[in-house]
């Protein structure tokens, strides 16, 4: 018998927190389930754009940052 | 290299592995900052001012190296935020949007304008998303996206449960999902686009 997967496992599942065992079982659960799977696919898409959003500094903040990095080895 | 080795030879004189760690985890200490404050000026200003105190900290040992450096700078970047996003409550500045990539002439040799673009419109989107939310479910996407941590080790920092931290990002990602279906439907609907 397949185990029913909770709200919060789903989540674990989602961001590989959950052992290998879990893991085989909700795919399983997903193949069986046609809401499961689609839910865990719309958490899936919005995790995978929150990967990617990201910000980049300006040059100019990095070369500032180091140089206070280096004034400061210099000036202890 | 580990972070914990570079940091150790910062420690030691070795510059070269600060700029290392600068290089590694610069963004992600940004984006935290970015999804807390309005403007991206700021968010810069205060990028520098979490890395001149993460810099005075490793010179005086005050990093014990036990937990993941990166979540202890992005510690420190959402302190100095969440302080400065409550001054700006009571004092507030005139809100100046991000400043387009577009006119950065670092990134056109790598992307079309075209491209940068269309990755502006959608991170600015996400990022107002985002800070739309409840603010305990935007601590848990920050820190699980971008400091690195375990839904247990957020449970720990936030002093809840394991169960609430994971309901906390569920809701999350429905709410953001939710948000961005609508202003996909919105930027779709026909009346706004009438043929």
């Amino acid at each position: 018998m397949i185990k029913t997967t909770t709200p919060n496992e789903v989540i674990l599942n989602v961001y590989n927190e959950t052992s290998e065992k879990s893991q085989r079982s909700f795919h399983t659960e997903c193949i069986l389930n046609a809401l499961l799977s689609e839910e865990r696919d719309e958490f899936e898409d919005i995790k995978q754009a929150l990967d990617q959003l990201s910000f980049q500094p300006r040059q100019k903040r990095i070369e500032n940052i180091l140089n206070y990095s280096a004034g400061f080895m210099h000036s202890h | 290299m580990s972070d914990a080795e570079l940091v150790s030879q910062y420690v030691k004189g070795s510059e070269g592995a600060f700029a290392v760690l600068l290089k590694r985890h610069k963004s992600k200490v940004l984006t935290t900052i970015f999804l807390i404050v309005k403007d991206r000026d700021h968010a810069e200003d205060l990028l520098q001012d979490t890395f001149f105190k993460v810099i005075r900290k490793l010179k005086a040992g005050e990093y014990n190296n036990e937990g993941k450096f990166v979540q202890w700078v992005c510690r420190i970047a959402r302190n100095m935020a969440i302080d400065s996003f409550r001054k700006d409550k009571r004092y507030p500045h005139h809100d100046i949007d991000e400043v387009p990539r577009v006119f950065n002439s670092m990134d056109f040799s790598e992307e079309s304008m075209e491209s940068i673009k269309i990755k502006d419109d959608t991170h600015a989107l996400l990022r107002r998303t985002i800070q739309a939310l409840p603010e305990v479910q935007r601590e848990v996407v920050m820190m699980r996206h971008y400091a690195d941590m375990s839904f247990q080790e957020i449970a720990e920092e936030t002093g809840v449960s394991i169960n609430t931290a994971l309901g906390r990002m569920r809701y999350a990602l429905i709410n953001l999902r939710k948000q961005l279906q609508n202003e996909h439907n919105l930027a779709y609907d026909k009346n706004n686009y009438p043929q």
